[in-house]
């Protein structure tokens, strides 16, 4: 029994040696990344492609915006023809509708 | 070979179909271009409005469709195929003939126009007449005539000029509210039925 002890004690004391917490040797995450495969590098983006593409924003809204603007004003252009034309039409209707109505030396058929 | 032959002829039937004048559009004005232009050449002031059934929509779009003129306006015009006006104003008597104002009441003279309106004046007060064309019992065209000694106003609508309607805007771009009178919108009315 004493003997089995001494055994197992051994034991630990073999299992405790060989698991134990060790630092890893000098270099060693050096050789590790050294073998995992290198990703691709991306090119990196030329500093005025930002510029150019915040301008060729700025053209296509300005362009845009100016559109919108000419069709308004040809729109509100053509909203005022309209209403005109039918304020001539009223005014005339009218004028006719006086000579009708109170005829003078006139003849109405 | 027959291929290359079956698609220049395809490409000029393209072509004269993009060439040919589109049919079905709003209808022409029916002033004579010379008797316009004479006419403005001797008025010391004129107005000239042409507007067909796609300027009128596109002005439509710019009314509010509240309420007021904008949206009274905006519904009296949805109906029409447009509305063209000339107005001349002449310093002195004498710058028209009969023979011109005889000149356009000839385009008038068909089978769907009907005179509703026939007044002569015996004095140099003037003269003035209003057209409707008829079609299946519908109004489908108004012109209107009013010659003044020193003014000469023409108003041509084509459309579905709907006289209850127009009764409706008295009050309105300057109607007077009875215009559906005795002889007014309410006259044409039931002659048109």
């Amino acid at each position: 029994m004493h003997e089995e002890n001494e055994d197992f004690g051994a034991l630990e004391r073999a299992l405790g040696d060989s698991l134990g917490v060790r630092s890893a040797p000098e270099g060693f995450a050096d050789r590790v990344m050294a073998r995992l495969p290198r990703k691709p590098e991306r090119a990196a983006t030329p500093w005025w492609w930002s510029i150019a593409a915040a301008v060729l924003l700025m053209v296509c809204g300005g362009a845009y915006w100016q559109h919108a603007q000419q069709e308004r004003i040809a729109g509100e252009h053509a909203r005022a023809q309209a209403l005109l034309a039918l304020r001539l039409t009223a005014a005339v209707l009218n004028d006719v509708q006086q000579k009708v109505v109170v005829p003078g030396k006139g003849e109405t058929e | 070979m027959k291929v290359a032959a079956m698609r220049y002829a395809l490409l000029l039937m393209l072509g004269a179909a993009a060439v040919m004048p589109a049919s079905g559009q709003g209808s022409t004005p029916v002033f004579p271009v010379t008797l316009g232009k004479t006419l403005a050449a001797r008025a010391s002031h004129y107005t000239e409005i042409s507007m067909d059934k796609n300027m009128l929509a596109f002005a439509g779009k710019f009314m509010s469709g509240g309420s007021g003129d904008d949206a009274d306006a905006k519904k009296l015009i949805d109906k029409l195929d447009g509305i063209y006006v000339r107005e001349y104003d002449f310093e002195k008597p004498g710058q028209y003939s009969a023979e011109d104002l005889e000149q356009i009441r000839q385009q008038f003279v068909g089978s769907q126009w009907s005179p509703m309106v026939k007044e002569r004046s015996k004095t140099a007060d003037g003269n003035s007449d209003i057209y409707v064309k008829l079609v299946n019992g519908q109004m489908q065209g108004l012109f209107v005539l009013d010659a003044e000694p020193t003014e000469l106003d023409f108003v041509y609508i084509p459309g579905r000029v709907d006289p209850d309607e127009l009764q409706k805007l008295g009050g309105s771009f300057g109607l007077p509210k009875n215009l559906g009178g005795a002889q007014g919108a309410a006259s044409l009315h039931e002659r048109a039925k």
